[in-house]
């Protein structure tokens, strides 16, 4: 079982890799787009999918990435790669900090809760001038298609790899435990705060990461695009279709959305999105648990017969 | 000075009228079924398009078209929650989140489809005039919508107090398990909130539509308003709404005019995240568990 999961993980990159020389420009555009997606997803699983928290605000730390990394290299003419690295950092850090507060609030509270924060953190960065304001920041056109390929594809398989090595350690474990049983895992002395913070930290770190790319790729960035929430739902609904909390779950998502959008665009650029929406439902009425299914599957915010706010008068 | 601030707090205290409608119908929904629906500003947006189509092919007066509205979004929702929502309401949250989502994205496409992309609004002769009163502007829909949210507020408490629809509607809200032993079948009271709650929806939307210009992207900032507006009122609450909705009107009115237009968001998601944090179950909730 292991070893056939390791020659399939094998088998697909040496396609990914092989990928662009067999292709022409507008497939490796779309693969370059489906690498980021399954690397944003995969960074989206660790909180939402392996955690249990399910976080409807993880595009403020990819619009965040992209952001500061254009101001630093724009308004204090920093390298790039400089630029890319400080803003991953601090994302990193802000995502553990906010982390804190936010973490403690559960089910619904929990989502809306990162909705606003995805939100504040665009009003604030549309606020800023140093950050481009609402204009939008300009960067210079460097690399080639192909490059920026191999770096998503790079990304995407980094946060495979530190997927896999979380979901087969004892932290993993322990987040397993919190998305169980998070009160159980408190009362055998988990310090459940650090090892949720940590998590929202490194799918902040992994979806900055993703936006530092993403900005000199595109080599223009503004706040709505960077900050768009519909990314958020397509990271939930790309590990949703894969399995939430399994490692290879957010790729194979990210595979079927992508080229399914690709197909629907095919058949009509109008009505594409609304193909989107429709797969959405299909999903969720006919494939719950996501096509690798889940055995992993916690608690996860299952109904008590009594909840905890009814009518009130 | 003192006359133009003033008016600055009647304007924010009369958009939490339809602030408040709109929130009605979510609080609804999320305190009786623990469902927050994604799709629930274009439900709104629908509505107002429907008066919209009304006016124009038939010149039925917005006011006139509501009773029409409300049924035809009655009979809807009840459809939508008995055949779909019912199957996965009773599961994780997060399903739920998802599939309303999913409904959210194809409404709002379709409305796309149907309408285009660009702001339309309700016209009517008194759409944009206002009263006078002890020298102060009164614009008659939003006034109208403030009296129509303590009406609704007022019926909707007498409806889920005295009624026995209404009572069934509440032992479910408490408890699904009872609920069910004492013989009440929780997915026609589910459907029937539903119901009830996409009416109060598509009311709001109406109110909407007559006082603002809206596009089928309008419905994502009219969810998230609702979601604030229910968070400052609390959860499962008649009269919430219209404390969560004054509230909210109030300070985005009057933060606009001090910061600024652009902090408007600012001040509205920085509120709830920190009322989230410090009090999860509102200004009229109980104290977190």
């Amino acid at each position: 079982m292991k070893n056939k999961s390791l020659i399939i993980a094998v088998l697909a990159l040496l396609c990914a890799f092989l990928l662009p020389l067999l292709t022409n420009d507008y497939i490796v555009q779309v693969a370059t787009e489906i690498a980021m997606y399954a690397a944003l997803a995969a960074g989206w699983n660790l909180i939402g999918g392996i955690t249990g928290y399910p976080s409807f605000g993880n595009v403020a730390f990819f619009g965040l990435g992209a952001m500061l990394a254009g101001a630093f290299s724009v308004n204090w003419h920093w390298p790039y790669w400089l630029a890319g690295i400080v803003a991953v950092l601090l994302t990193g850090v802000l995502g553990f900090i906010l982390g804190l507060p936010i973490l403690r609030l559960k089910g619904h509270y929990f989502s809306i809760a990162t909705l606003a924060l995805a939100e504040a953190t665009l009003a604030i960065v549309t606020n800023l001038q140093f950050l481009g304001g609402g204009k939008g920041t300009s960067l210079p056109l460097i690399g080639s298609p192909l490059l920026f390929y191999y770096i998503m594809l790079a990304i995407a398989c980094l946060s495979a790899l530190i997927t896999y090595l979380i979901v087969h350690s004892q932290y993993g474990n322990t987040l397993l435990a919190i998305k169980s049983d998070e009160s159980a895992a408190q009362a055998v002395g988990i310090n459940t705060v650090l090892a949720k913070s940590t998590a929202f930290a490194l799918s902040a770190f992994l979806g900055s990461m993703v936006g530092v790319v993403y900005a000199i790729w595109q080599s223009y960035i503004d706040p709505p695009t960077v900050f768009e929430p519909g990314i958020t739902v397509l990271m939930l609904v790309m590990t949703m279709i894969g399995g939430a909390g399994t490692v290879a779950g957010p790729i194979i998502g990210a595979l079927i959305i992508g080229i399914m959008t690709q197909l629907a665009m095919a058949v009509s650029q109008n009505a594409s999105s609304l193909i989107l929406g429709l797969a959405i439902i299909v999903v969720v009425l006919f494939l719950p648990q996501g096509i690798l299914g889940s055995h992993r599957s916690g608690k996860g915010g299952k109904r008590p017969g009594k909840h905890s706010f009814s009518w009130r008068g | 000075m003192m006359h133009l601030w003033l008016q600055i707090i009647l304007n924010g205290l009369l958009q939490g009228g339809i602030l408040g409608i709109s929130a009605l119908a979510f609080s609804l929904q999320w305190g009786v079924m623990n469902l927050i629906n994604l799709a629930h500003g274009s439900f709104q947006i629908l509505a107002a398009y429907l008066a919209l189509v009304l006016l124009q092919r038939l010149g039925l007066d917005p006011f006139l078209a509501m009773p029409l509205v409300f049924l035809i979004f009655f009979a809807g929702g009840y459809l939508l929650q008995f055949g779909i929502i019912n199957r996965v309401v009773s599961g994780n949250l997060f399903m739920t989140l998802l599939l309303t989502y999913g409904l959210d994205f194809v409404l709002a496409n379709s409305m796309i489809l149907l309408f285009t992309a660009d702001y339309k609004s309700v016209n009517t002769s008194y759409a944009n005039s206002s009263w006078h009163l002890l020298g102060l502007q009164f614009p008659i829909v939003r006034t109208l919508a403030l009296v129509f949210l303590l009406i609704l507020s007022l019926l909707l408490w007498l409806f889920l107090e005295y009624t026995r629809a209404g009572r069934a509607i509440r032992a479910t809200s408490m408890s699904t398990e009872p609920a069910r032993l004492m013989g009440l079948r929780i997915p026609k009271v589910y459907a029937l909130t539903f119901g009830l709650s996409s009416g109060l929806a598509a009311v709001g939307g109406i109110f909407y539509g007559l006082s603002n210009a809206f596009s089928p992207a309008a419905g994502g900032p009219l969810t998230v308003g609702a979601f604030v507006v229910t968070i400052l009122g609390g959860v499962g609450t008649s009269w919430g709404p219209l404390v969560g909705g004054i509230i909210l009107g109030v300070l985005d009115a009057v933060g606009s005019v001090i910061l600024g237009p652009t902090y408007v968001n600012v001040i509205t998601f920085g509120l709830l995240l920190l009322i989230l944090i410090l009090r999860p179950n509102g200004i009229l909730g109980r104290a977190a568990a």
